[in-house]
């Protein structure tokens, strides 16, 4: 039975990458990257709030009673300052769903992807900067062990806003480029 | 742009209608208003070839530099 569900698995990782990667339609894979945005966009909505509508009720559909008696986000300064800094992170995401959907619709040059590339990948590298300060540099001047720290989900992020950025810059240079191309009789 | 196309007036020395051009060398109208504005980036040497034969001209007759 192990070896059944193994093997479906492996299965639907290949069609899975099948899907993504060696399907040759551009806008296909875009089509599934907008989706994925929205995915994940609507999970962080619903985490986001799971986190700030602090009512017993609600958060028991997440956690066990006993964790929701001792649950008191509110007293933590830095609770604040991470949803501050989640919330960033959510607009970028909506930002990307706005540009990918203008790809999707206008084609791959066009200016509005190209604003709305940037404005998420400088809310991302905003929110990705001050949370590996908080994080990891924080911690480290007040004497944890830097092994002990996980860096993995703000590097990411700070990394996906530079990408973005460049991305961004390569769409406006496409932009000139069309534009030349249009204007040459 | 110091680049100015004088495509107008060899236009009128034909009496020749910007339509008419259009439709002789293979280009919309919405491109050729965009060359005689002078909006143009560039021009091709094919569409440049075939202005000059539809209007027996030489290039000079349509392009002429003018100092800004």
């Amino acid at each position: 039975m192990k070896l059944l569900i193994t093997i479906k698995n492996y299965c639907l990782s290949i069609i899975f990458i099948y899907l993504l990667l060696l399907n040759n339609n551009k806008m296909k894979k875009i089509k599934f990257l907008h989706y994925f945005v929205i995915a994940l966009l609507l999970i962080n909505i619903i985490w986001f709030l799971r986190y700030i509508y602090y009512q017993p009720k609600f958060h028991k559909l997440f956690f066990n009673i006993a964790e929701v008696q001792n649950y008191a986000p509110y007293k933590d300064v830095n609770f604040l300052v991470d949803m501050f800094f989640y919330l960033l992170t959510i607009v970028g995401l909506f930002f990307i769903h706005l540009g990918l959907y203008d790809f999707i619709k206008k084609g791959f040059f066009n200016t509005k992807s190209y604003s709305r590339s940037r404005r998420a990948a400088l809310l991302f590298v905003i929110s990705g900067s001050f949370n590996f300060v908080f994080h990891v540099v924080n911690p480290l001047f007040k004497g944890r062990n830097f092994f002990e720290l996980f860096i993995g989900n703000d590097f990411l992020i700070l990394v996906l806003g530079i990408g973005l950025y460049v991305l961004a810059d390569l769409v406006q240079n496409g932009n000139v480029l069309k534009q030349e191309n249009d204007l040459t009789i | 742009m110091p680049i100015v196309v004088n495509l107008d007036l060899m236009l009128v020395k034909r009496d020749m209608k910007s339509k008419e051009l259009a439709q002789i060398i293979g280009i919309t109208t919405a491109n050729l208003s965009i060359l005689k504005s002078g909006k143009a980036k560039a021009v091709r040497f094919s569409t440049l070839e075939a202005i000059c034969e539809a209007l027996d001209c030489q290039p000079a007759d349509i392009l002429e530099y003018v100092e800004d």
